[in-house]
């Protein structure tokens, strides 16, 4: 069975966590849970791809991480989007809409 | 603001590394602490649910390590752990980490030594000022032997041009200098006025340039410039030193300027300039001299190329002819300008470009080396490698590990190289080629270490690469389930071979590289050079013209000093004469057929002598009589010639004729002698000519056959020589064979430094024949155990392996030849006396090859051939 996320390709991983981040602040787990459920399961984010995207992500300065100690359990790092990182994803959102504008009318035109 | 953040998240994991691991533990600890919550809501036990947990994130090792890689910092850091890892591998086997280092340490050594002569010869532009548009015109040798030469029919390259301006001339020429009555002889250089300035050295320290409006009364020098070397030394620096006067050549100077410190001087060989001048005399500017190979140096006019200056030359050489019939042969005057840099290097290029290929061939042979033993390194570590790239480590990872691990080796040894490059400039300086310009600027500076570096890293790669890449491969897996006998082993096996086979191939064309060049040097030894140097004593003895001040006295004090010298105990034969045949400076004259109304002259040497030269010098008399002391008492106009000349202008009856040279009456030949060389070993055929020595006074030297030893000699000599009265030096009391061997300094230079490297190349190649050899057998062990229980041999063994060894060094050869016949090209314009392919060097060299291929195979023969079959399975 082919792995969903294994035919992501990098820039669309990068561009879903940015937009589930627009909303507000999530740990890593919870990003991956919510992209699961708004995509009804299409995309499924391992560890192995979900971490060093964030990381990279905050190394562009598009996010930032931020440690959280809630009452009794452990620390836990959420990330939050910079205004950088807004500026960044309403570009990106804009060059997507065009790619499947385009893509749309390659593949349904007969 | 951004930057900096980003910076600093770079640098951050580096510095902090355990803080920044902390986190990132923290942060994918808290992930499966969710995961692990999620699967519990869902009702799995607390075990299961971690376990479920741990399975989703997919390793977390895996994670952290892909995370880490995101990180430029944490690149840093993994190759700060190999090379950690690497030290740790040099320090547990110190035997295997000397070879290795010392290998590369010798090819990367013998390449910065010959990379910093090339640089400091070839590569730096001459320090003169606009040094890129310094040119040098040279005419055609050609025109040298028949330009008539007459006054008016000259072309003058530096009257015409107008693309080459300031046309300087100067000539090399050592000078006897006395100073508060204290004589000796030091190098000078007569040059025109526009010299000094051409070449930078003006504005001088002290005074003026020279002016050889009033520097000189027409060829007697009045006025000279002195280094500022010779000012502190003789003059111990002081500063009224303009306008002082000293004894140059005999006659009274003056001081008009000092140069700057360490002025040093690069021009073509042809001018005989030395690089340190310590007196700078005038000369007025002639173009004739430019025929008789002494080479100008201008300038381009601005925005004038080379091409635009010869085209020029060219045309205006062309009108010239047409202008004066029969002034030069038909298309004969053709002048040559090219960059001054080329034409002062021009003698050292093809040594040094045959030289930095042989060192290339060096540091390849010990590359090769290098791979081959660390081939054996890695494939005792294929286990290692197989699991942990079975673990999850990627294949690039373990490639940047081994090569990061090289690295360690390579730094150590190029940082060892540079010492032994320190050292073969040290050496370099001892052995003192003749002609290479610009020796005093070699020395190891920012650009040889850039290099140094470069190589280094370029080494590393070269032989860690092969290795690594070949033990990361997708074979690698197979090894962990084949078990000992692991399925690299065939290809691996296979490169080995390879690398030998390269190793021999290379050397042999060192080799024959090196036998070609010792050949010419014994060749150019046993030379027919025309005279016998053995037992010859020679010294200089440039009289005092003011204390001798007609021919007649200095002919006097001649025949003096050679009755003198001859009651000497131990002297056979005495005479004087000069210039000495391969003493730098030689007279050159144009002569003809006496009486030819329209004649054709030739260029050939001349020596002016006393009688008894030719039986002290060794040079048969053909036909005729020696120069005699009633010709030189009464002034006869006679001359020896030597048997190519009384051959080109008299068929050989050449006894009683009249031979017009330039510049005086014509001479009646009385005697024919064997022709010499007397320039250069290699050049044949110069006609020579023997004048006694009032016809021309040139400095003369004192030629003594003794079987005393010239440093016994020399005391002797000097006391009864300055017994004769003052005004009468001697110095540079020398052996002939001396000035014979200098003559060929350049050529020995070459033939040690090639030797040197092939037997360092051939060493190698032994070392990798052997390692390779002892390396096959010891992974074929069980197999010969095998062989001998099933009723093989010994000897068989023992053939196997030999036969091994003799096929690579035969394929080796083989190759090797091919490629030394295509180089030994290259070689052609160093050769004498042996062609490039050259069946005497080849079956020399291919001898040489055999007998260490053989000593390399006893060892590991022995070891197979003794096989114990018992213990050998017992292994498995």
């Amino acid at each position: 069975m082919p792995d969903p996320v294994a035919s992501l390709i990098k820039g669309t991983l990068d561009l879903l966590i940015l937009r589930t981040l627009e909303l507000r602040p999530l740990h890593g787990a919870a990003i991956a849970e919510r992209i699961t459920q708004t995509t009804r399961g299409t995309f499924q984010i391992k560890a192995g791809s979900l971490f060093p995207a964030l990381h990279r992500l905050e190394q562009n300065g598009w996010i930032e991480g931020e440690w959280e100690l809630p009452a009794g359990g452990r620390r836990i790092k959420t990330y939050q989007l910079t205004r950088q990182g807004r500026q960044h994803l309403s570009t990106e959102k804009a060059a997507w809409r065009r790619v499947v504008a385009a893509m749309s009318q390659v593949l349904e035109s007969s | 603001m951004s930057l900096l953040r980003r910076v600093a998240a770079r640098v951050r994991p580096l510095l902090g590394r355990s803080r920044y691991e902390q986190d990132l533990d923290d942060e994918l600890r808290a992930y499966v602490d969710v995961l692990t919550a999620r699967h519990r809501e869902r009702g799995l036990p607390p075990d299961e649910a971690r376990r479920a947990a741990l399975l989703d994130a997919g390793g977390i090792e895996q994670v952290k390590e892909s995370v880490r890689d995101v990180r430029l910092g944490s690149g840093l850091a993994t190759a700060v752990r190999d090379v950690r890892y690497g030290s740790r591998v040099l320090w547990r086997s110190p035997g295997y980490s000397i070879v290795v280092i010392l290998t590369i340490a010798l090819g990367i050594g013998v390449n910065v030594a010959i990379f910093s002569v090339i640089h400091a010869v070839l590569m730096r532009p001459l320090p003169y000022p606009d040094a890129h548009r310094l040119v040098a015109i040279e005419a055609d040798t050609r025109v040298l032997a028949s330009a008539r030469g007459l006054s008016g029919e000259i072309f003058d390259p530096r009257e015409q041009s107008r693309l080459v301006e300031a046309v300087a001339q100067i000539e090399g020429r050592d000078a006897s200098i006395e100073i508060d009555g204290l004589m000796e002889r030091v190098p000078a250089a007569r040059a025109t006025d526009g010299l000094l300035p051409l070449i930078g050295a003006v504005p001088l320290a002290l005074g003026r340039p020279l002016v050889g409006a009033e520097d000189a009364r027409g060829l007697i020098v009045t006025g000279v410039v002195i280094s500022h070397e010779l000012w502190q030394r003789r003059f111990q620096g002081d500063p009224r030193i303009i306008g002082r006067h000293f004894i140059v050549n005999n006659y009274d100077v003056q001081v008009v300027g000092v140069t700057r410190a360490n002025l040093r001087v690069y021009l073509p060989a042809a001018n005989r300039v030395e690089e340190r001048i310590d007196v700078w005399l005038p000369r007025p500017y002639s173009p004739g001299l430019l025929y008789r190979g002494l080479t100008l140096v201008g300038r381009l006019a601005p925005g004038a190329t080379i091409e635009q200056a010869q085209a020029e030359a060219d045309a205006l050489a062309a009108g010239f002819v047409a202008r004066h019939p029969g002034a030069y042969p038909e298309d004969g005057l053709r002048l040559s300008i090219r960059p001054l840099s080329d034409i002062v290097t021009r003698d050292a290029r093809p040594v040094l470009l045959a030289l930095s290929a042989a060192v290339g061939f060096v540091l390849l042979i010990a590359c090769i080396n290098v791979a081959n033993l660390m081939l054996v390194r890695v494939k005792t570590r294929e286990r290692e490698l197989a699991v942990r790239r079975a673990l999850g480590a990627t294949r690039l990872r373990l490639v940047r590990q081994l090569l990061a691990e090289n690295l360690v080796f390579t730094v150590i040894g190029g940082a060892c190289g540079l010492v032994i490059a320190a050292a073969g400039i040290g050496l370099l300086d001892w052995l003192r080629p003749g002609h290479l310009p610009r020796q005093s600027e070699i020395a190891i500076d920012g650009v040889v270490l850039l290099w140094a570096g470069g190589l280094t890293i370029a080494s590393s790669v070269f032989f860690g690469l092969v290795p690594a890449v070949l033990f990361t491969g997708d074979a690698l897996g197979r090894s962990l389930h084949a078990g000992r006998a692991g399925s690299l082993m065939l290809e691996s096996r296979r490169l080995h071979r390879g690398l030998v086979v390269a190793e021999v191939a290379l050397s042999i064309v060192l080799l024959v590289a090196a036998g070609l060049m010792l050949r010419t040097f014994s060749n150019l030894l046993h030379a027919p050079i025309g005279f016998d140097p053995s037992g010859v004593v020679t010294a200089r003895i440039p009289l005092s013209l003011q204390t001798l001040n007609t021919v007649d006295r200095r002919s006097g004090f001649y025949r003096e000093a050679i009755a003198r010298v001859g009651t000497l105990p131990g002297v056979d034969a005495v005479s004087i004469g000069g210039p000495l045949p391969f003493a730098p400076a030689q007279v050159t004259e144009r002569y003809w057929r006496g009486g030819d109304p329209n004649p054709t002259p030739s260029m050939g040497m001349l020596q002016s002598v006393m009688p008894g030269y030719f039986r002290v010098m060794g040079i048969p008399l053909r036909a005729g009589r020696d120069i005699s002391d009633d010709d030189i008492g009464g002034e006869r106009r006679v001359a020896v010639v030597d048997a190519h000349l009384a051959d080109q202008l008299w068929q050989g009856s050449a006894l009683g004729q009249r031979l017009a040279i330039d510049g005086t009456r014509p001479l009646e030949i009385i005697g024919v002698a064997a022709p010499i060389r007397a320039r250069d070993v290699r050049d044949a055929g110069t006609p020579m000519i023997y004048v006694p020595h009032h016809i021309y006074e040139i400095e003369q030297w004192l030629v003594v056959k003794t079987r005393i030893p010239a440093a016994v000699m020399a005391p002797a000599l000097k006391e009864t020589v300055e017994a004769l009265g003052p005004g009468r030096p001697i110095f540079d009391i020398l052996p002939l064979e001396a000035t014979v061997e200098a003559s060929i300094a350049d050529t020995r230079f070459t033939m040690l430094v090639l030797a040197g490297f092939a037997a360092a190349a051939l060493l190698l190649a032994g070392i990798g024949l052997y390692g390779t050899l002892a390396y096959l057998i010891s992974q074929r062990t069980q197999e010969f155990g095998v062989r001998l229980a099933l009723g093989a041999s010994a000897a068989t063994l023992l053939r196997l392996v030999v036969r091994e060894g003799a096929v690579l060094t035969g394929l080796g050869s083989a190759l090797g030849l091919a490629a030394a016949i295509a180089a030994a090209r290259g070689l052609r314009g160093l050769l004498y006396g042996v062609r490039p392919i050259d069946a005497g060097t080849i079956t020399g060299v291919i001898a040489l090859v055999a007998a260490v291929a053989i000593v390399a195979m006893i060892r590991p023969a022995w070891r197979a051939a003794t096989v114990d079959p018992v213990t050998a399975l017992r292994g498995e």
